[in-house]
């Protein structure tokens, strides 16, 4: 998957639980201040992405992304771990 | 050791004295209803009166007749924000708040408005939902979102957040009495003064798993929500707003044979009228043999001769049985019946009558507990 | 209008059940958390819980919150040394506040649904999970025929019965009262908790610096609330009178507290207003004190604020160290013991307290019981939802 996948998958899942369209999400917005992302949507939105790329952020690491910026490269570690631990 | 100070002394010694708020006349001011059998207030008597039934073969639930709201969008009311994790009876609820705040002239944020939800089993489809996705997925994968909904007063939390109700808030469950019960309790924390204004009925919303679990031969499933504003005639008065209905007594008697007849008794007690002086009454008939009947027989004890003389209806034949939502619809409709002098016919049973009075009788009975009955009146300064 | 007091304490708890064994309990700081038993955790990354594995549920068509309510209010009558024979059946009712009714229904139901499809549930199974089976059936048991409801406003629940209690009888609709909370151990409430991180991974630190969460329980307790006159009449023993309710909602968010602490402050001035009593008077607060981080700081923030420099010398503790978050009856229990403290004039500590958070110079009871002799206390509960509701309690004979 290439980072702008990745991207654009955590903008649809970020619109979503903001109740926005996709293109209203800016990559750098940040998600509490910004997008109105509090504790309970925050975590719905990590299960979102969990769920959605088949992966299992810690919540300590999950807690430091304030923007879909940050959850990329996050995203593409996880990715990339999960593949070699699956040995793909 | 520690002493009381002086003025709390002297508080305590005058504390028998009685609370002002207890004569306190409560009133109606608005209200709000969504039913299968309508759409707000307007859509609602229309159908009523003429006679309409929301019974019908569901699409949603197969081989189940049910008087099912269809296509329920809430954004006309909420708006298209903020909705998104209000579950089918948060949305309810929230709708019929919207509808009698609309034009009540309150402003909410106001700490002392407030809310009372009657519900019998609150939104079970969200707790049912959450426990599968548990059992399917495992614990680690539920959403947290949904745990919020997986509450009883979950409804009542979520109406309260929408529109900013932050006085008192309660959700009453009693059965198929739950909303007069609601009524009731909102009453009184106007007179004790722990509120200025409050929302008072109740919601229920349909489900596979009510649809399944609760249905009974001759009862056609419903659901809704219907709301209405009470407030002192006092504070009604100095916002300049004219009352529609004015609450009066309400009975209650649970679990006796007699329970229904009692209830209606204290009714009419704490309103200091006779049976002879009613001029309808809104039956919580629902097609059950066993509670259609003891109605009935309750109704004869009450009244003996009188009732021939006294319209009944029962309009859970239009809208169905909506438990929850159904003590504060039946209200309504005894409202529109003293109103227009006129009670609605009973779905496919009898014609509109002709009434002649300002009191109604509202009944909520239960043959598993609790029976309720509340007196209504045409509002006269 | 009509005095209301506690005759009868009724409890079925993580430590015990009985008012005795309940009230030693909490003054010794015995813990009722342990693992849980009655479901598989391994999948979850918590595992402690408050459960009650000394009551059976019997099999039945009542659910285990019916039964345990039950079980709580067959004591609650006999601590009050009245039989249900001498209750006036009209003139008696039964509040019970909850926060999940019976799932165990649920639980079954999905079970079934996982094994062998939704056809194989026996179509009565959801019948018997709305909530206000609970007080009918204990209303069923003793013969009663007065109001009889639940309120299931969640975490706050028992406060709420225990006002409908009160008000019932003080404007003249009841003699007496069952009121109380109940709530059974759930794998849905566990899961939810757990979820949003609540669950403390070992123990229940309300209020240290250090608390790491809940722990969700289970447990009854019905208090026996009497018209004054009627208690005097038969030489009752009066624990303590109830004096006021005072509710408000946070409408602010459904599982967070406003971070404010002014839902939680108008529910506590409420209380005070309606009991007639000044801030000068209150003695003891029992915490609603979960021991998650922001219920913790919301309300010790809420009760600085409103009491002042004066705060720091009213001893606030949280059961809930003891007994985890027994939900609907959680301030059912808290009433309860309140009525004891006003009664014995000990109030319980809050224990596995190592380091009291600092930030507002609270007096936590950390780790032991104190007797102080308090004549006024307020309980404190505050609920998903945004239900705050006080209930102001005196001692009686003042």
């Amino acid at each position: 998957m290439t980072a702008d996948q990745i991207r654009l998958s955590i903008k649809e899942l970020v619109a979503e639980v903001t109740e926005r369209e996709p293109d209203e999400v800016r990559d750098d917005a940040r998600l509490k201040e910004d997008l109105g992302v509090d504790s309970l949507l925050a975590m719905e939105l990590m299960l979102l992405i969990d769920k959605q790329f088949s992966i299992e952020i810690p919540e300590e690491e999950f807690d430091k992304l304030l923007t879909v910026d940050d959850a990329v490269p996050v995203v593409q570690r996880y990715l990339a771990e999960s593949a070699l631990a699956r040995g793909a | 050791m520690l002493t009381l100070s002086a003025a709390t002394t002297l508080r305590f010694a005058w504390r028998g004295m009685g609370i002002n708020g207890m004569n306190q006349r409560i009133v109606v001011t608005a209200a709000g209803v969504i039913s299968a059998l309508g759409i707000g207030l307007e859509e609602f008597s229309l159908n009523l009166y003429s006679g309409r039934t929301a019974a019908a073969p569901s699409p949603r639930f197969a081989g189940f007749t049910v008087a099912e709201i269809a296509d329920l969008d809430p954004q006309p009311w909420l708006g298209s924000k903020g909705i998104r994790t209000l579950d089918r009876s948060s949305r309810l609820l929230a709708i019929a708040a919207k509808m009698a705040l609309d034009g009540a002239g309150l402003e909410t944020g106001d700490p002392a408005l407030g809310l009372v939800c009657g519900t019998v089993l609150g939104s079970l489809h969200s707790i049912t939902s959450f426990d599968w996705s548990g059992l399917q997925e495992g614990p680690a994968w539920v959403n947290p979102s949904e745990f919020a909904n997986t509450v009883i007063n979950a409804a009542a939390g979520q109406a309260a957040i929408k529109h900013k109700l932050r006085g008192v808030n309660s959700t009453i469950c009693a059965g198929l009495a739950s909303g007069l019960f609601a009524i009731d309790y909102a009453a009184d924390a106007l007179r004790f003064g722990r509120a200025k204004a409050v929302l008072a009925g109740g919601v229920e919303e349909l489900c596979d798993e009510s649809v399944r679990g609760f249905a009974e031969a001759g009862v056609v499933p419903g659901e809704g929500s219907a709301l209405l504003l009470l407030e002192t005639a006092e504070d009604a008065a100095k916002r300049g707003r004219t009352p529609w209905l004015e609450v009066l007594g309400f009975g209650c008697f649970a679990l006796h044979a007699d329970g229904a007849a009692e209830a209606m008794r204290q009714a009419l007690e704490k309103s200091a009228i006779a049976p002879e002086q009613v001029a309808c009454i809104v039956s919580s008939a629902s097609g059950s043999r066993t509670g259609d009947e003891m109605e009935a027989r309750a109704l004869e004890r009450v009244f003996g001769k009188q009732l021939a003389k006294i319209p009944v209806c029962a309009p859970k034949a239009a809208f169905g049985e909506a438990m929850g939502a159904a003590g504060a619809l039946c209200a309504v409709v005894a409202g529109l019946s003293l109103h227009r002098q006129q009670i609605p016919p009973t779905a496919g049973f009898t014609a509109s009558l002709p009434i002649s009075g300002e009191y109604a009788l509202v009944n909520a009975f239960g043959c598993d507990g609790n029976n309720a009955s509340l007196v209504i009146r045409l509002w006269k300064p | 209008m009509t005095r209301v007091v506690v005759t009868g304490i009724g409890v079925v708890t993580p430590i015990g059940s009985g008012r005795e064994t309940f009230w030693n309990g909490l003054l010794a700081g015995v813990s009722g958390i342990r693992p849980v038993t009655s479901f598989d955790t391994s999948a979850f990354r918590v595992h402690i819980g408050a459960e009650i594995p000394s009551f059976q549920s019997q099999a039945s068509t009542l659910g285990r919150t019916s039964q345990l309510a039950i079980a709580a209010a067959r004591l609650a009558l006999s601590d009050a040394a009245l039989e249900a024979e001498r209750l006036d059946p009209g003139r008696t009712g039964v509040s019970i506040g909850t926060t999940s009714g019976e799932p165990l229904y649920i639980e079954a139901y999905n079970n079934i649904r996982k094994a062998e499809g939704v056809d194989a549930v026996p179509a009565e199974m959801m019948s018997r999970y709305p909530s206000h089976v609970i007080p009918v059936h204990i209303a069923m048991e003793f013969g009663l025929h007065g109001p009889c409801l639940t309120i299931p406003t969640a975490c706050a629940a028992g406060n709420y019965a225990i006002g409908y209690g009160f008000d019932m009888i003080r404007t003249g609709r009841a003699d007496r009262m069952l009121s109380g909370g109940a709530d059974a151990f759930s794998r849905i409430t566990y899961m939810g908790f757990a979820k949003l991180g609540a669950i403390a991974p070992d123990r229940c630190q309300p209020f240290d610096k250090d608390r790491k969460g809940m722990v969700p329980g289970e447990g009854a307790a019905i208090l026996l609330l009497e018209r004054l006159d009627k208690a005097k009449e038969r030489n009752a023993t009066i624990y303590a009178e109830v004096l006021g309710l005072g509710v408000s909602c946070d409408a602010h968010h459904m599982t967070a507290p406003d971070p404010s602490g002014e839902g939680a402050i108008r529910a506590m001035t409420a209380a005070m207003k309606e009991s007639n009593i000044a801030r000068e008077d209150v003695d003891y607060i029992s915490a609603h004190g979960t021991g998650t981080l922001s219920n913790d700081r919301v309300e010790s923030l809420a009760v600085s604020t409103l009491f002042g420099s004066r705060a720091r010398r009213i001893p606030m503790s949280s059961i809930k160290s003891m007994l985890g978050h027994t939900m609907g009856a959680a301030s059912a229990l808290e009433a309860a013991a309140c009525s004891l403290a006003l009664s014995t004039g000990w109030v319980p500590p809050t224990i596995n307290l190592e380091n009291p958070d600092p930030e507002w110079g609270l007096d936590y009871v950390p780790n032991k019981a104190r007797r102080i002799y308090p004549r006024i206390v307020l309980n404190n509960a505050y609920a998903f939802g945004g239900n705050n509701a006080s209930l102001c309690l005196a001692r009686y004979g003042d």
